[in-house]
């Protein structure tokens, strides 16, 4: 479903060229939980606004769903991250303006459908994350647990390929991440395929598989083994 | 177009869309309203005088020697001016053309509360007819019999006939002809009666600006005293104004006891009166260019202001799948229902000063074609005002949203 196929990414300014992702190799099937792992500058948040089309690359190949991603014009990467992905992101990224029930619509807007199915949509993923009743309500009102479930609506309310998650319980305390994790795992239960950025090791041992990031290298490591890589850490 | 999240939006931001709608029907109300009074007030160039302005010279003489025969030395004068080759005709004339000079009020009755008219009054000899190229349109012109003359002091007798403007007589007569029709030239005054009415020519700045600028009265009288002369017009031959300017002045130098206060070109009254009102127009249309300029980068600023506070919600659309030209139109919508908002507010004021206005000047400033022009001036500065902005909000990357706190 998701393939990069010798894909480096590397940034240059003036003075320096940093190799932020060297030939990464990595395919994750449909209906995987990844969590992915790495310390401080090693390359997740790269690896994550790659597979996420947020920014482009020069080298390898990246398969989305059978179709190369690299080369596309701007348009056309907004057009699949809207319809393609579902993005979750540290600070909930919700739009103060709006009510709940419209910061849900943003991406259904873009995508064009009808009102009555944008409505049937956002009623029923406010409704899976338990925020049904707070739909008129704005993101202030909510706490930052609440605040990141109704992100979390937003990403899947347009049934995407996989959920991209950065850091999702990076800004909340260990009750409201706890239920945040829950929701993520009840979601990929159901079928919908998560990759999640973090550097919590408790997080990331319960995805089925781990893949770390050194120095923008990517080892895949399944789950059994991923769990003693981290025990013997 | 999605409007809703557009007027979600503003209502999270009332103040800073209040100020954009404030700064719209700001610059909507004075830009208009200085439009609507600077073409009108250009317009007026268009009208016609009514008289080959062109080939008519004022000179205004001055009688200094105390124990002069007044009378006697005018009489010479436009004689010897007469006989210029070029000179067609002369009269002398209390008033001039597009000076206003002798604005007065005319009554069909003499009650208390009796309406006034706005008139000048031209006291002046038959010849003025013929100087000033008037056509008759009813009734029959001055003779030289009916013109009253004299020293001031010795002649209490004035004029009982006079002829009006057609202009004149529309106002004061309606369709009703004007001949043999009486009115008083003050309410105190004699009555005299209409017995002729001339065709229209441009009496001065102040009833132009009242839409009035037609309205005039021939008197067929001339007075002086020792201290007052009344000017002397005269018609030259087509072209020959300038040139023979110096000739006529010296005619009033061969004899002595007197000299030429001042003398002009008729051509030069008429600009001498546009100008006023020209510069006045063009200050308000260059102060209109400024407030424009001014708005416009106001728009500007403000708009970039927004953008620089809503970077991360920018990226976050972008992330969610807005286009660039999503985000562009976005901006653009919102701009849009603001100005359209000002708009509606700024024509409400422009219609209250133009009307205000209109009321005080006697004269309609009110123009809807130039009103919508304006509308869509402003519209269009507005959009250019928000493009840059809105190109820089669209050139966002969508990567800010993971790579920023
Ligand atoms: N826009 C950029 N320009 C230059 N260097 C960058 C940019 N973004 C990231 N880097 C560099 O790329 C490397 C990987 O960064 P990042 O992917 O953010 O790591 P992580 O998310 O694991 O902390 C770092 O050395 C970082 O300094
Ligand atoms: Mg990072």
């Amino acid at each position: 479903m998701l393939r990069m196929e010798n894909v480096s990414k590397i940034y240059r300014t003036d003075l320096v060229e940093t190799h932020a992702l060297r030939k990464v190799d990595l395919h994750i099937k449909s209906g995987e939980f990844v969590s992915v792992t790495g310390p401080s500058g090693s390359g997740k948040t790269t690896f994550l606004n790659l597979a996420g089309a947020l920014e482009t690359f020069e080298e390898g190949d990246y398969f989305l769903d059978g179709h190369n991603v690299k080369g596309l014009s701007d348009d056309k990467l907004s057009e699949i991250r809207n319809q393609k992905i579902g993005f979750i992101f540290q600070s909930f990224n919700l739009l103060p303006d709006l009510p709940l029930f419209d910061n849900v619509d943003v991406p259904l807007r873009y995508r064009g459908m009808s009102a009555k199915e944008r409505k049937e949509r956002i009623e029923h993923a406010l409704e899976t994350v338990g925020l049904a009743s707070r739909m008129q309500h704005l993101p202030t009102q909510l706490s930052g647990g609440q605040q990141q479930r109704v992100a979390i609506a937003r990403a899947i309310a347009g049934d995407p390929l996989f959920l991209l998650a950065d850091e999702p319980t990076g800004n909340l305390d260990s009750l409201m991440a706890q239920q945040v994790m829950e929701l993520l795992e009840d979601i990929n239960s159901k079928g919908t395929t998560i990759i999640m950025v973090t550097h919590d090791d408790q997080l990331a041992r319960r995805a089925h598989r781990n893949i770390q990031i050194f120095d923008g290298q990517v080892s895949d490591i399944e789950k059994s083994v991923a769990d003693d890589v981290i025990r013997s850490a | 177009m999605d409007i809703k999240p557009i007027f979600l939006g503003l209502k999270q931001n009332k103040f800073m869309a209040m100020l954009m709608i404030i700064q719209i029907a700001f610059t909507m109300g004075v830009l208009s309203s200085s439009v609507l009074v600077a073409t009108t007030t250009l317009q007026e160039w268009n009208k016609l005088s009514g008289i080959p302005h062109e080939d008519i010279v004022r000179i205004s003489p001055e009688f200094f020697d105390d124990s002069q025969d007044v009378g006697q030395a005018m009489f010479n004068d436009l004689k010897r001016v007469k006989e210029i080759p070029s000179v067609i005709n002369a009269a002398p004339s209390n008033a001039v053309p597009f000076t206003a000079e002798n604005m007065i009020d005319v009554y069909l009755a003499t009650e208390e509360d009796a309406q006034g008219f706005k008139t000048v009054v031209f006291e002046s000899d038959e010849q003025i007819i013929d100087v000033l190229q008037l056509s008759l349109v009813d009734g029959r012109l001055i003779t030289a019999s009916d013109v009253v003359k004299g020293d001031i002091e010795s002649t209490p007798q004035s004029a009982a006939e006079v002829m009006i403007s057609q202009d004149m007589a529309q106002v004061l007569f309606g369709d009703d002809s004007a001949i043999g029709k009486t009115i008083w030239l003050a309410k105190n005054a004699d009555p005299v009666k209409v017995i002729g009415v001339y065709s229209n020519f441009m009496t001065g700045e102040r009833l132009n600006g009242r839409g009035k600028s037609y309205q005039s009265i021939i008197r067929p009288q001339v007075k002086w005293s020792q201290t007052q002369q009344p000017h002397y017009l005269m018609r030259v031959e087509q072209g020959t104004a300038v040139a023979l300017l110096e000739d006529i002045i010296d005619v009033f130098y061969l004899e002595r006891g007197r000299y030429i206060n001042s003398s002009e070109l008729l051509k030069r009254t008429q600009k001498r009166m546009y100008d006023g009102r020209g510069s006045r127009a063009l200050t308000f249309l260059v102060l209109s260019v400024v407030l424009l300029i001014i708005t416009g980068l106001g728009i500007t600023g403000l708009t970039a202001f927004q953008v620089t506070q809503k970077r991360k919600q920018i990226g976050t659309r972008r992330a969610l799948g807005a286009k660039k030209s999503d985000i562009m139109r976005y901006f653009l919508t919102e701009n849009s229902i603001l100005t359209l908002i000002g708009l509606v507010i700024g024509v409400a004021v422009t219609l209250s000063i133009t009307f205000e206005l209109s009321e005080q000047a006697g004269q309609n400033f009110f123009n809807l074609s130039v009103l919508l022009m304006t509308a869509l001036l402003l519209w269009v500065v507005n959009i250019l005002a928000v493009w840059f902005p809105a190109k820089r909000a669209a050139n966002i990357a969508p990567a800010i949203v993971t790579r920023s706190a």
